[in-house]
């Protein structure tokens, strides 16, 4: 008894030590559930004339994230002690993993920067907020906008993205390289078949140099302008259900697949970051993908013409994207009509300038196309305009990214490789098919 | 009152009742952190569910009958079990051999074993975008030796034949070190007096290694072993640096689809990427049962 009782304290000691810990633990996990509905966005809301913290989210990782930035930094030393936009800038894949759990949690930032396609998803699950009411804010003027810039926001009669920059996929060739292949520097190829015809005179594999890029992934999708070209098309979106399985198709697919094999026209297995590089440096003669290029063409000094990409047996087709202002659910109004604040600043005449004159993009307001500098602009003259040829990528469908990516990338991926284009066709649209399954 | 909590406390107080207390602040954190979400997973795969955890339905176990539909998974099942088949074996032989090298203690092997034990402590984040830069088949170095020594230009992460492969040495290379430490610790406990008996008797350097070193060396040898298989089963975080499931799905293995379902991108399938996780640990959990029921039955065949 007199034994046991002198070990008495320490023991004690470290029994309520474990006691404490178990206790701390508890109220940790406690006070962290409370906390983090509140954490949207880390401002001190409430009483007017405070400092309101726009957190933005974006995925410009090129170096058009540093104009964007310039920008940003603007617009903050303009509104010093009103609105603060806090940007973060995440690699695509990391933005799409990150947001919907930051959306389900609360903790999601006040403003993102997403294209429809990506956006189609978080609008039909209900996760963004419509935004009809930014067109009749103050210092908002809806007639400078271009339609099409609004439209491409529009979901069901209600606007989710605002304006950010809208374009069309285009088609660039090097001059230097055509002259030096005998091809006249200034006319790109008319139609599919003299694509494929300079392709071939461009490419020389002693030179490790190629007559058209085919990235496997992580690039526009660029095959649907094919596909589209001739006539045809990956997905009924309003029946939601493939027609990719059709001989058109097919036809289309092989002959992809007789350039890539058998041509010989494109190194294998590329990315888009890779073939983006590639142009970058003068290697390749032709090319499809954004605007985003034409800037780093420009200080690369690489001698290069832009167009519409050339026409098919059917029509000439390009995608038309965008990239859109949103704001997630759970965003309050104080934080959105900040940041309402903030899109007009993007929107007003000047910023969209600079914005279309450092990177290239193509005006979708009307005072900035009619601006001068931007007139004798002529790249951005040649992006501006889409004419009849600019198509959504399956438009309102909420698997378009996965099916550009798990299913479609794939099918190039495996035609560049060499695979029989005709069961390769087949087994993506079953697959196609699948995914839509969830959709009915 | 004072009576009430001395009595408390002397309930507490034996050794074997003290000892839940000390356990309990672990015992809290995997309540906390591993029993909550393995339940959750389960409650969640019977259910229709995204990653903005908005619950459209309940599905019973209809996601588990789509699993032995699903040809995609059978592939990453395929390539997993590919993986785990041949980079235990080899990681394990070889940190066997190296450990056998490195248990001395001179100074020069104490040295070899913190450089084979360095690439272990490095993340495989890190590790898989070096390797991504040294392999590349467009500007690596490792490609362009290759063309010196006239050998065809291999493509190491973007070949479909050769992706797996590269995966499991640069797994192997980093941590081989982590599982010879384990070993030479166990090698090291071995008494001298064993290895003397043994070349008394004439025995050679081969029929010691598999008569003594490996025998006694059984218990550290199997945790070895489950501890590296269960960690194959899991791979992903090289594969997600190095190829991303690419070239043609090659090295798509089962948690890098259960990313893909669940959080890649939309729709963000979570109630079936909870179905795949529910296989997985089943799956894991007979896998290592089984073996740890070979090794115990080997360790008390030997003592």
């Amino acid at each position: 008894m007199n034994h046991r009782g002198r070990f008495m304290p320490s023991r004690l000691l470290t029994g309520a030590l474990a006691l404490t810990l178990v206790a701390g633990l508890a109220a940790c996990g406690g006070k962290n559930d409370g906390a983090s509905p509140s954490a949207s966005g880390a401002s001190p809301s409430g009483a007017s004339g405070k400092k309101v913290t726009v957190t933005f989210w974006n995925t410009f990782t090129g170096s058009d994230g540093d104009t964007l930035k310039e920008i940003v930094d603007g617009y903050n030393a303009k509104n010093e002690g009103k609105i603060e936009v806090k940007m973060d800038i995440l690699p695509a894949d990391q933005f799409n993993q990150k947001l919907p759990p930051s959306i389900a949690t609360g903790t999601a930032p006040s403003l993102i920067a997403m294209s429809p396609t990506s956006a189609s998803a978080f609008i039909q699950n209900g996760t963004l907020l419509p935004l009809d009411d930014f067109y009749t804010t103050p210092g908002v003027d809806k007639a400078d906008f271009e339609d099409s810039a609004v439209q491409l926001g529009q979901s069901g009669g209600k606007t989710y993205l605002l304006p950010m920059q809208v374009f069309g996929i285009q088609f660039y060739w090097n001059k230097d390289l055509f002259k030096a292949a005998g091809l006249d520097p200034e006319k790109p190829p008319a139609d599919f078949n003299e694509l494929a015809d300079y392709a071939v005179k461009l490419t020389d594999a002693s030179k490790n140099q190629y007559g058209f890029l085919m990235p496997i992934k992580g690039a526009p999708q660029y095959y649907s302008m094919f596909v589209w070209g001739n006539g045809g098309d990956m997905v009924d979106v309003n029946a939601k259900q493939s027609v990719l399985n059709t001989p058109e198709n097919v036809k289309t697919f092989q002959w992809l697949a007789d350039l890539a094999v058998n041509k010989k026209v494109t190194p294998k297995g590329l990315n888009g970051v890779e073939t983006d590089k590639l142009f970058l440096s003068g290697k390749a003669g032709m090319y499809i993908t954004g605007p985003w290029l034409a800037a780093g063409l420009k200080s690369n000094n690489v001698n290069f013409g832009v167009s519409l990409p050339p026409k098919g047996s059917a029509a000439q087709a390009t995608i038309a994207d965008g990239v859109g202002f949103a704001v997630p659910k759970g965003t309050s109004d104080e934080e959105r009509l900040a940041a309402y604040d903030f899109v007009s600043y993007w929107n007003s005449t000047a910023i969209a300038k600079e914005w279309s004159q450092k990177i290239g993009f193509p005006p979708y307001l009307k005072s900035v196309a009619a601006d001068p500098d931007i007139q004798a602009d002529a790249t951005i003259k040649a992006m501006s305009n889409l004419g009849s040829a600019g198509r959504t990528f399956l438009p309102g469908i909420v698997n378009a990214d996965r099916i550009n990516a798990d299913v479609l990338f794939p099918l190039m991926e495996q035609i560049v490789g060499g695979l029989d284009p005709a069961a390769g066709v087949k087994k993506a649209s079953d697959a196609i098919d699948d995914i839509l399954k969830s959709e009915k | 009152m004072t009576k009430s909590l001395k009595n408390a406390l002397r309930v507490w107080n034996r050794p074997d009742r003290a000892a839940y207390l000390f356990i309990a602040p672990a015992l809290a954190i995997l309540f906390l952190f591993t029993v909550v979400p393995l339940l959750a997973t389960l409650v969640i795969s019977t259910l229709d569910m995204d990653v903005f955890l908005q619950v459209k339905g309940f599905v019973g176990l209809d996601h588990f009958s789509k699993l032995f539909q699903d040809e995609r998974l059978l592939d990453a099942a395929l390539h997993t079990i590919y993986f785990a088949g041949v980079e235990v074996p080899l990681q394990i032989a070889l940190a066997l051999l190296t450990a056998v090298y490195v248990s001395k203690n001179t100074r020069f092997r104490k040295f070899l074993r913190s450089v084979y034990f360095v690439p272990s402590i490095c993340s495989f984040t890190a590790i898989g975008i070096i390797a991504s830069f040294l392999l590349d088949p467009q500007t690596g170095v490792y490609p362009n030796y290759l063309t010196h020594l006239g050998l065809p230009r291999l493509e190491f992460f973007r070949d479909p034949t050769w992706a797996m492969p590269s995966v499991i040495l640069l797994t192997v290379w980093r941590s081989f070190g982590y599982s010879m430490i384990i070993l030479v610790a166990g090698i090291q406990s071995i008494p001298d007096s064993y290895y003397e008996a043994a070349q008394l008797d004439g025995a050679s350097k081969a029929k010691q290694f598999f008569s003594i070193t490996v025998p006694v060396l059984m218990p550290a040898l199997s945790f070895t072993v489950i501890t590296t298989m269960i960690a194959a089963l899991q791979v992903f975080d090289q594969i997600f640096v190095t190829t991303q499931g690419g070239p043609l799905n090659k090295t798509e293995t089962i948690v890098g689809y259960i990313y893909n379902t669940g959080f890649k991108m939309a729709p963000y399938d979570l109630g079936y990427a909870s179905a795949i996780s529910v296989m997985l640990f089943i799956l894991i959990m007979a896998i290592t049962l089984v073996m740890n029921q070979y090794f115990l039955r080997k360790e008390s065949d030997m003592a």
